[in-house]
């Protein structure tokens, strides 16, 4: 039983009907499912989903079929991992503007005696990047990046003030990511 | 500071390291999880497993959808038509059938002492046998 836009859907030649893109996230490859994996655990400190619960997120929406699929020409763990990223923005502003109602009393109170009115997700927030620094203090590069990320810039504002190639920066982002999983490894020891 | 925010990123960084995650070959991401876990397989199955699980609970929610849309499709098209009728012309409509098709017996009961819910049933029950269409015409 197909509606209207299914058929629509599936007429359309640039990107692959529901269908073929169930299709494609149950033929995913092992690789990818260890990359959808990684992903979705680097996306779990700005909100309160587990990794599990943003793989599996992201599969029912990208298969609810209100909304653009995958392009044919994009593998579908590159499809995965926007869809991915996007609940995790959301789920992070969703959290961040009902940690800030519920800091506003406090916050007034704090306006009222002079104080810092910082909101506490600010503060958690900001003390994620202290944390970094104190992981990546031997290198001076990652610690300059981290700040530039801080600052909201994008890589190739980065790239283009530190007069990095892309290649030096590609590799500055690797160092970044091993000494990350080598410190959450020593976490799980420890 | 707290074990569990130890292993937690600010997003902005997160964004990078999944474009690091994207851009290593197969290779690479295979002998890094070989590095990190005892027994890949499982890991490998553990995601598997949440992956086709999510697929699964689409269908079923998809399924339920239609079957809504399709419950109310039908409850718009009676309302619309002869479940929409007086109670009066209900009744006539169903001796008009039993006139007109000749096969068809109903039970005995005379339409005239038929309550509204009765006569809803049988014009319902002679749509689903197909002797009249949704807007009470003969087949």
């Amino acid at each position: 039983m197909q509606n209207i836009n299914q058929q629509a859907e599936n007429m359309d030649s640039t990107h692959l009907s529901r269908e073929e893109l169930e299709a494609a996230v149950l033929g995913i490859s092992d690789a990818d499912i260890l990359r959808v994996s990684q992903i979705a655990n680097s996306y779990t400190g700005s909100h309160e989903m587990e990794a599990d619960d943003l793989v599996q997120e992201a599969i029912m929406r990208t298969l609810a079929g209100d909304r653009k699929t995958c392009p044919r020409d994009l593998p579908i763990v590159y499809f995965l991992a926007g869809v991915i990223k996007s609940i995790a923005h959301e789920e992070r502003e969703k959290n961040k503007r009902k940690k800030n109602d519920e800091d506003s009393y406090q916050a007034t109170l704090k306006q009222f005696n002079d104080e810092d009115c910082s909101t506490e997700n600010d503060v958690l927030e900001q003390q994620l990047y202290n944390e970094l620094e104190a992981i990546y203090e031997e290198d001076e590069e990652i610690l300059l990046l981290i700040l530039y990320l801080q600052e909201g810039e994008s890589s190739s504002e980065i790239q283009k003030n530190e007069g990095w190639s892309e290649t030096h920066y590609n590799s500055i982002r690797r160092r970044m990511r091993r000494k990350w999983n080598a410190h959450r490894e020593q976490e799980k020891i420890s | 500071m707290s074990k569990n925010r130890r292993n937690k990123l600010p997003i902005s960084v997160a964004d990078i390291l999944v474009d690091d995650i994207l851009d290593s070959t197969d290779k690479e991401i295979l002998s890094e999880a070989l590095e990190k876990h005892d027994d890949i397989d499982f890991e490998i199955e553990k995601t598997r497993k949440v992956i086709n699980e999510a697929v699964m609970k689409s269908r079923k929610s998809r399924l339920n959808e239609a079957k809504e849309q399709f419950k109310n499709s039908r409850i718009s098209k009676q309302k619309n038509n002869i479940l929409s009728l007086s109670i009066s012309d209900k009744r006539k409509l169903i001796n008009q059938v039993k006139e007109s098709v000749d096969s068809l017996t109903l039970a005995a009961r005379n339409e005239e002492e038929m309550s509204e819910s009765d006569a809803n049933g049988v014009l319902q029950d002679l749509i689903d046998l197909g002797v009249i269409d949704e807007s009470g015409n003969v087949k």
